[in-house]
């Protein structure tokens, strides 16, 4: 290469070099085309963009326009139910954002009673406000939880039901060795018809009790204590398209993203929904079994809950440190909390709080804000250093402790502003946060009064001092 | 190797490889539109800024070729050294990457203002970008 203008560039620009060219006498950044300057804002985070939307009208609109909140906030909780016009995302962000603040707040505790026995799975619907339910009194009740009232049950079906999963198409719950299925009746108020279709279509396949299921927008995921976890493709139900082996019994799966994560014995699997390869695997996430597993929604973050009462968070896109069965990878944690004295029964997670339910009968409520935000898309594109945890957050405090009752919990379940638990006891809790987001919206409507008060106070003192 | 020249706002003259100029999305289709004879002049880019840039694709093309030795250090090292400089011109070096299409150097120009703008209260980045004395990087 070859350059007639070869000197080294100074850092000022001097305007002085001849030609028809003239420099504009000062580039500010208001200057720049808005094309650059939201390109320029790509590379913030949510917390950030709202910082500059206070610096001047130009950016206000800029950084509220800006295509990323809808990134930002599909990454977190994926596309919504409504689909919103373009500028409504930085509203509807900052809405689920406070959300979560609610949790913190004054709660209301519904006790939704009918079961006979145990209950060991609970499921919501956020979307519809219900809660299914079923355990080892054999029958799937559907809730109402706007009125707390039972909406549908099921007749008993005649065996144990550990495991629960739905939307708003499908309810599957799983018994000994069957997964029963029901499709969505158009029409029904509680979406499933159960009083007239009691005992729900067969799927067949595993040779031992069903303990998990999960469900994603292709498929239905049953892992069972047979060691395998099998793939029922929504469109093709009656036959499972894959068998993923595992080497213990299935403990908890859940599918995020484009990976199904599971537990089986004390070990925690990352599996390719399409091909069923096996993406990640770490041994020993905990000294006993690890019973819950749960997952961020992209699936890059893979949380597990054991036996030994702890809750531990993995960054499934850093390379488990050992891979072989035996040794210990609780170390690679990016982050654990050892909220219980008993064993962690079950995990829920809804960005950014996760609750575990324990058989010392708590219920503890994280927040993983802190340890999410480094691996946001943004500065995973920036990345190029393998490990972005320069501290790992060990030891962490809890946000919260909701007691159950002192009886063993083994589900729980997080969404709209409501916790749903379910135990030993055959009651149901619902804790419901909704009047604390009103009172918070209240406590700051007050708050920003105050300060702006506050502002037109001392304007007139001082306008009057200069009088 | 066949050249491409390039002819900035003022009128200075760059001869470069072809293979470096198609790095910039905009040369590469002017090449396609009107062919290699004709000097191609880039009225928005000034001779340094335009310098700068092509320093910039030189090394990242040494860089990617197969046996170079220069390590993922260097090559940040690089890249931080060389958004080292005041805000005018790293002004001048989005609005050319923009321009030129250059896709990775506007991703690093950008990256460096938003660090700027990254942890400060909008007062200081008001201050930072409006007002007439300029602030260094």
């Amino acid at each position: 290469m070859e350059e007639r203008h070869g000197a080294r560039p100074q850092h000022q620009v001097s305007s002085s070099s001849g030609g028809s060219y003239a420099h504009p006498p000062e580039c500010r950044i208001i200057d720049l085309p808005p094309v650059v300057i939201l390109e320029i804002f790509r590379h913030l985070d949510p917390r950030e963009l709202s910082v500059v939307a206070c610096v001047c009208p130009l950016f206000r609109i800029l950084a509220s326009d800006s295509h990323g909140w809808k990134e930002y906030y599909c990454e977190r909780w994926g596309l919504p139910g409504a689909v919103a016009p373009a500028h409504e995302w930085k509203q509807l962000y900052v809405a689920r954002e406070t959300r979560c603040k609610a949790l913190l707040g004054r709660f209301k505790l519904d006790l939704l009673c009918g079961h006979t026995e145990t209950v060991r799975a609970v499921r919501m619907v956020p979307a519809r406000n219900l809660v299914v339910s079923a355990g080892y009194d054999s029958s799937v009740r559907i809730w109402d939880v706007g009125d707390g009232l039972p909406a549908a049950w099921s007749q008993p079906l005649g065996e144990t039901i550990r495991a629960v999963a739905v939307d708003g198409e499908l309810l599957a719950v799983g018994g000994s060795s069957v997964v029963r299925v029901w499709h969505a009746s158009p029409g029904c108020s509680h979406l499933f018809d159960l009083a007239r279709n009691s005992s729900g279509r067969f799927l067949r396949g595993h040779s031992g009790p069903v303990t998990c299921l999960g469900l994603d927008a292709g498929a239905l995921y049953s892992g069972s204590w047979d060691m395998t976890v099998k793939i029922w493709k929504r469109h093709r139900l009656e036959k499972f398209s894959q068998s993923l082996h595992h080497s213990d019994w299935v403990w908890g799966l859940v599918a995020r993203g484009e990976c199904v994560l599971s537990t089986s014995g004390s070990d925690a699997y990352s599996w390719d929904v399409e091909t069923g390869a096996l993406l990640r695997f770490r041994p020993c996430v905990h000294r006993g079994n690890a019973l819950a597993v749960e997952g961020s929604r992209t699936g890059s973050f893979l949380i597990t809950g054991g036996e030994d009462g702890a809750v531990r968070v993995f960054d499934n896109r850093i390379p488990p440190s050992v891979t072989l069965a035996g040794e210990c990878s609780e170390n690679d944690a990016v982050a654990a909390w050892l909220p219980h004295s008993a064993a962690v029964n079950s995990l829920a997670f809804d960005d950014p709080s996760l609750v575990s339910a324990s058989a010392d009968g708590s219920i503890a409520l994280m927040d993983l804000r802190h340890v999410m935000r480094k691996g946001s898309i943004k500065s995973r594109a920036a990345a190029t250093v393998k490990r972005p945890y320069t501290c790992v957050v060990k030891g962490d405090t809890v946000q919260r402790m909701l007691s159950s009752g002192g009886s063993c919990a083994y589900s729980v379940d997080i969404g709209s502003d409501r916790i749903v638990s379910a135990g030993e006891g055959t009651a149901i809790k619902v804790w419901d946060f909704s009047q604390a987001l009103e009172f918070e919206k209240k406590t700051q409507a007050l708050r920003s009064v105050r300060r702006e008060q506050r502002a037109q106070r001392k304007l007139a003192i001082k306008n009057r001092r200069k009088e | 190797m066949v050249k491409v020249t390039l002819k900035s706002a003022e009128g200075d003259v760059f001869e470069v490889d072809e293979e470096l100029a198609l790095e910039s999305l905009m040369v590469k289709n002017m090449i396609e539109d009107v062919g290699l004879d004709s000097a191609i002049s880039l009225p928005n880019v000034s001779s340094t800024i335009l310098a700068k840039v092509i320093e910039y694709i030189k090394f990242h093309m040494d860089a990617q070729k197969d046996g170079s030795k220069k390590t993922s250090e260097e090559i940040k090292a690089f890249d931080d050294d060389f958004v080292n400089v005041g805000i005018p011109t790293l002004f001048e070096m989005v609005l050319a990457s923009n321009y030129l299409n250059v896709k990775s150097l506007l991703s690093l120009t950008c990256n460096t203002v938003a660090n700027m703008i990254k942890t400060k209260p909008p007062a200081e980045v008001k201050e930072m970008f409006t007002s007439a004395k300029q602030a260094k990087a």
